[in-house]
Parts: structure tokens; sequence; C-alpha cells
């Protein structure tokens, strides 16, 4: 599982031991959460499937998903999924981090 | 980390979605273009390519070139608001095998955009299709 951000973002979450993805109510008609993708950094056009900006698409963290997220409802619930509150990534579960290259 | 309003609708199993859509946004758009989610060629909604693709179950249709070329780029800022859909469908029919579930996105349920969504619902199936944002 993936979450994407940008510089700031990834600098604030990165510099703790467990990462914590907060929960933020988004734009449009979406529920209040934090929200990641199980589309990896290569997918074409993901910053677009997003519909968010690049920028916002730089950097990433991949994480073991245990399951406990939930698939956003719609088309786009193939690919996008969302904790209803904060969802903090203990390290045995982290992946990897860093530059998306994009 | 997400961005758009998802409209939901149906589209009778066994249609394309993609070329009706196409065909639609065609009018409301005259200088619009396709990109399907796969791909990387933008192709004018005008161009006879445009019927000799596949079907695509992931798309976008822009308003025109330009913002086609800045979208990604850009985002859903002022300049491009409202001047992409995202359009994406099941390849399998719901459990009675009657409707396909279409989602489309956009930035804002404007009374244009809502415009542009009943012409798309109708072009679906004008008398079965339904739509409703996703909450």
């Amino acid at each position: 599982m993936f979450h994407y951000t940008d510089k700031d973002g990834y600098n604030a979450i990165v510099s703790q031991p467990v990462w914590l993805f907060l929960a933020g109510k988004p734009p449009g008609n979406h529920p209040f959460g934090a929200y990641f993708t199980d589309l990896p950094p290569d997918t074409p056009h993901l910053a677009t499937k997003l519909r968010i900006p690049r920028r916002k698409v730089k950097w990433f963290f991949e994480f073991v998903d245990v399951g406990d997220l939930i698939r956003l409802p719609g088309n786009r619930g193939e690919f996008i999924f969302y904790s209803p509150t904060n969802y903090p990534v203990e390290w045995e579960c982290q992946l990897n981090y860093g530059a998306t290259g994009l | 980390m997400i961005g758009g309003v998802d409209c939901e609708m149906r589209a009778p199993s066994g249609i394309d979605p993609s070329s009706r859509a196409v065909a639609v946004l065609r009018s409301c758009w005259p200088a619009g273009v396709f990109l399907d989610a796969e791909e990387s060629e933008i192709v004018d909604l005008a161009s006879p390519k445009i019927a000799n693709r596949l079907p695509s179950r992931e798309f976008f249709l822009y308003s025109d070139r330009a913002t086609a070329e800045t979208w990604e780029e850009l985002g859903p800022c002022e300049e491009n608001w409202n001047r992409m859909l995202h359009v994406l469908w099941d390849e399998q029919a719901d459990a009675d095998g009657l409707f396909t579930r279409v989602t489309v996105v956009v930035d804002e349920v404007t009374p244009d955009m809502q415009n542009i969504l009943e012409v798309l619902q109708t072009a679906f199936n004008k008398s079965e299709c339904l739509h409703r944002e996703i909450i």
C-alpha cells in the first residue's frame, strides 16, 4: 500500500519512527480520512488518476497492507483506500519510502 | 491524496461507455481530446482514430489539448477546473447482469457540469441510467 505526498508532508511523516498518516477532509465528496492507494509510483498518469497535482506524488511511503483500510465507494475504490482516523504504521510494516522520481 | 467528486452512473451491460462518452463530449467540447489511462497518446475527439481504438475501461476526457498537456503537472487548479472528466467502468455487469457501474470524476458539480453529466446519462441509456454523487 502506498501514500503519496509533497515534500513538507514527507518530511513530517518520515521524521517519526512510527509513520502517522493524518486524517483530514479531502476536496469533493469524499469522507474524512487518511488516503492511500495500491498504485505504485510507475503507474501511468498516477497524479491524474488520484486527481491531484504532480507535486503531491513526488514522495511516497510504502507499507504492508494488513487489510484494515476501507475502499472508496465507486470505481476508484479499485485503487483508492482510506482510514477514517489517523493511521499509524509501525516500523515492522514499513517497506520503502523516498522520492518517486515523478 | 485524493481530489474530485465521484459521480456514479450505471449503463446497460454490453454497451461500450467509452464510445458513448466520446460522442457526448465531442459535442460539449468541440476541441476536446481523449487519453486512455494506460497510454500516452492524446487523441482529438474529432479524429477518425478515435473510432478505431478498443474500448477503454479507464480514460480521461479533456476540454482541449492544452489542458490535457498540463493537467498532470498542475492538477485541479483554477485554469483546469472542471476541464477534465475521469471515467471508469466495470467490465463485469452487476449481480443481475443488467447494468454496468460507471464512475465519472469531476472537480465540482456546477450547473454546466451537471448538464454534461445528464447528457452522459442520456447517452448511456435514455430511460434507465441513473447518476448520483457517491457519498
